[in-house]
């Protein structure tokens, strides 16, 4: 189990890191605020599963912090993509 | 016999299948996520009707303290769910270890915030200066008060891991604290790309 946590801390430092170098490299369209969007996505729902332990517990437990990634990142990526239109 | 929904066997089995931790910790977690999601979704509509003065304030902030501290918040809950997998183990003196780890951390995190202030309140930067600092200000403020709640919370069940209260088969204290930390990192999660990153 320590090992399987180990990884995905490691592949939660990596993600940040993506998501850092592009703000570095000043890449921005609508597909890198997406790609952005659902790396912060895929973050929470590491988060969620492994370090808050949610996996096994009641699907609506899952469901609820899983909807809320998905409505909070989506009213923000719609947001990001209508300023860059 | 067909298949039928029943409220009650529903209840029944979210209650035995809950989350980690005490249920109220939960609701709590859901309430404040809540509030932080509307802030999320106000800032980033705000943002949309002035880009270029968000763009132009968002380029002053500190982005390498940013990503430090999401590194430090990373790895303190890694520490944290390292020392709920100890207390399981029945390992109290790991728990502790990974405990005092993961708080220290937080207070790493607490530093770097407080010299990202420091800098920019100097340069005269206030919630008053323009929409954006607003928000900023606001936000991140709002989560170090998290931070710091989540270090009390852990100066206390750490006192009672040196004691010997927790065990394999009482952590329920450890691993409410825990997810109230899980919470703090998943905010700043989605708040170092909408404050730092995205532009």
């Amino acid at each position: 189990m320590s090992k399987t946590l180990t990884i995905i801390w490691i592949v939660l430092v990596l993600l940040a890191t993506v998501s850092f170098q592009i703000a570095h490299l000043g890449l921005i369209n609508k597909t890198v605020m997406l790609v952005l969007a659902l790396i912060t996505f895929v973050k929470g729902c590491l988060v969620v599963n492994y370090f808050m332990d949610l996996r096994n517990s009641h699907w609506i437990w899952k469901a609820s912090i899983f909807l809320y990634l998905f409505v909070v990142l989506g009213i923000i990526a719609i947001a990001y993509v209508r300023a860059l239109t | 016999m067909p298949p039928y929904f029943s409220w009650g066997d529903m209840i029944n089995s979210v209650s035995k299948n809950g989350p980690p931790g005490d249920l109220a910790i939960w609701i709590f977690i859901l309430a404040e996520m809540s509030v932080f999601g509307v802030l999320f979704a106000v800032y980033a509509f705000d943002r949309s009707h002035q880009v270029e003065l968000f763009n132009l304030s968002q380029a002053t902030l500190n982005r390498a303290s940013g990503f430090i501290n999401t590194l430090i918040l990373l790895t303190s809950s890694y520490f944290v769910v390292r020392a709920v997998s100890a207390i399981k183990r029945d390992d109290s003196s790991a728990c502790a270890k990974w405990l005092i780890g993961g708080m220290l951390l937080g207070l790493l995190f607490m530093t770097v915030k407080s010299f990202e202030y420091y800098e920019e309140f100097s340069a005269g930067i206030s919630m008053d200066t323009n929409d954006f600092y607003m928000f900023y200000i606001a936000l991140t403020f709002f989560h170090f008060l998290h931070v710091l709640m989540g270090l009390i919370i852990f100066g206390f069940i750490l006192l009672k891991v040196i004691r010997g209260g927790y065990s394999s088969s009482d952590h329920h204290g450890v691993e409410t604290g825990a997810s109230f930390w899980h919470m703090v990192d998943l905010l700043w999660i989605i708040l170092f790309p909408l404050i730092y990153v995205m532009h």
